[in-house]
């Protein structure tokens, strides 16, 4: 046979076999980022500009969306809050797996843009439409971390970051609650979680669900191993909650469950 | 000396030849410097972001690794047999007994060679940028615990900075940067076979090495949402028969985002890498033996 002839032979049994493995390698690599990997599309090339591109469409889309964040902190220390926007939704959609880009995306909308808009609004804006706007920008962080979530299901990151969300910008303390719950359904959640769900029922006045949360936790076999230096805590909730429903109102508010692990502002 | 070992000891040294040749290169000792400095440099991107540092670190750690044996394989690739063309050499060595497929892999041996050293010297500062960057960060943590003794809080930010910068993940990311540097090698080495000019090998190289990547994206404009007529799907059948998936290694950026991806997923993609790698070299040994020089 002419060498020629050997070429394509060798081609076209090297094809049989490399076409059904690259597809197996593709579908095990779908099953591993859950379908979320998104092809380079070409709406998504024209907005990226055509360096990140290149850099995206050379294997290299992990230093794209790394170059797009530090130019989000360019656009966050300029307060142009439409800026960050568009360039956070392009690293999310870059590096769809990497919850630091949906989490502190979400924080600059929810918590910085939002009190921004108030903050430094100009003189003549009336406080309504100062309200509207921050809460525009709130719900662009709920927006961002619902499709980080449809991303990363399997992962407590969102979830938590969601619960702290509504804790702390929309006092919404029964979806907090939800999200806390969501978050410890999965793996590796911080041991703080399961306390959080006890302190955000007891501030949506949810006073008998939190007495139950919290006598499950102290029923629970392994106790002292979840709850380490806060045993003691435990027993004072389910003491405070019992009050509160037999006095069949609630007791003040204590500033001191705020949770502490949100993102500094 | 005939039989196997004789094969093996002519291999061995054209390997070892173009190894100390290459090495020899101002070129590609400028370009390994210049990773290494980008791979410290990385340091000075980690101001940009206050958390996340060490994904920050192996992004652009990693990045720099891959970019520069990129370049080494493409430039080292496309000198191998033009250069001994050029300068003669290469009649020397074909009119002992040396069989011309022996003195092509001997050669991509070299390459791939001086590819492991530089990926093993990359990898060892990478290693150390890494080391580093967790010394101060526990450092950090220490400072704030009261009389030494951290709390309990501080020694969970301890452990999760520890397995951060001790991820096993960043040796899967850097077996397959080592396998993706290897068929890309492979590609070059045999378009050396057939070409005498060096922007023409490089250029070429990077062209399949980009529609190697493209491929997925043209698979799911033209197929899966069947907007690619006759023309399309031929086009893309014949890329598929004759460039890698180069989509596969996007795993890397997943694995050093911190999602566990098994072993056995990782030796699948060398398994495939190092096959191809072996079928475009046996296929360049083939038009190698039939060119005129």
């Amino acid at each position: 046979m002419k060498p020629v002839g050997l070429v394509i032979l060798v081609l076209l049994i090297w094809g049989g076999v490399k076409l059904p493995w690259e597809r197996r390698i593709g579908d095990e690599r779908s099953d591993i980022v859950y379908g979320s990997e998104i092809p380079m599309s070409f709406e998504l090339r024209e907005t990226l500009g055509q360096e990140l591109s290149f850099a995206a469409l050379g294997g290299f889309r992990a230093l794209a969306a790394n170059y797009l964040w530090i130019k989000v902190t360019q656009a966050w220390e300029d307060q142009v809050w439409t800026r960050v926007r568009a360039r956070a939704d392009m690293a999310v959609t870059l590096q769809p797996r990497t919850l630091f880009f949906w989490e502190n995306g979400a924080w600059h909308m929810a918590w910085n843009a939002s009190v921004s808009v108030v903050k430094y609004a100009e003189e003549d804006k009336s406080e309504e439409r100062k309200q509207f706007e921050s809460r525009k920008w709130i719900d662009a962080g709920i927006d961002m971390l619902e499709r980080g979530i449809r991303a990363n299901p399997e992962k407590y990151g969102l979830y938590l970051r969601m619960a702290e969300l509504y804790w702390q910008r929309l006092e919404d303390y029964e979806m907090s609650a939800k999200y806390y719950r969501m978050a410890l359904e999965r793996p590796g959640a911080p041991t703080y979680t399961d306390r959080f769900i006890g302190y955000a029922l007891e501030k949506a006045g949810k006073y008998e669900e939190s007495l139950a949360h919290w006598e499950s936790l102290a029923a629970a076999p392994n106790f002292e191993e979840r709850m380490q230096s806060h045993q003691q805590k435990v027993g004072e909730n389910i003491e405070k909650l019992k009050q509160i429903i037999a006095n069949g109102g609630p007791l003040e508010v204590d500033d001191s469950q705020k949770p502490t692990n949100a993102p500094a502002s | 000396m005939d039989g196997f070992s004789g094969i093996l000891l002519r291999i061995t040294t054209i390997a070892k030849n173009t190894l100390i040749e290459s090495l020899r290169q101002r070129v590609l000792l400028v370009l390994l410097l210049f990773g290494v400095g980008l791979t410290v440099a990385s340091f000075y991107f980690t101001q940009f972001t206050f958390e996340d540092e060490f994904r920050f670190l192996k992004d652009i750690g990693s990045a720099s690794i891959s970019i520069t044996g990129l370049l080494v394989a493409m430039i080292g690739a496309a000198q191998l047999i033009p250069a001994e063309i050029e300068r003669r050499t290469i009649y020397t060595v074909l009119s002992k007994p040396v069989g011309r497929f022996e003195f092509l892999l001997g050669k991509y041996l070299g390459l791939f060679s001086l590819l492991t050293i530089m990926l093993v010297l990359m990898s060892m500062m990478f290693a150390c940028v890494l080391l580093v960057k967790e010394t101060v960060e526990v450092r950090e943590v220490m400072v704030q615990a009261s009389s030494g003794v951290p709390s309990e809080q501080q020694l969970e930010m301890i452990n999760d900075i520890k397995a951060q910068s001790r991820d096993e993940g960043v040796f899967q990311a850097l077996i397959l940067i080592w396998m993706r540097l290897a068929l890309v090698a492979g590609i070059a080495v045999t378009l050396s076979t057939m070409a005498t000019s060096t922007v023409f090998i490089v250029f070429t190289t990077l062209v399949i090495y980009f529609i190697g990547h493209l491929q997925a994206t043209a698979r799911e404009v033209w197929l899966e949402q069947g907007t690619g007529g006759v023309f399309e799907t031929s086009l893309l059948a014949v890329v598929s028969l004759l460039i890698p998936d180069f989509q596969s290694y996007s795993i890397i950026d997943e694995i050093l985002a911190g999602n566990s991806v098994s072993w056995n997923y990782v030796f699948e993609i060398a398994g495939y890498s190092v096959c191809y790698a072996a079928i475009i070299l046996a296929i360049g040994g083939l038009i190698f033996k039939e060119r005129e020089l």
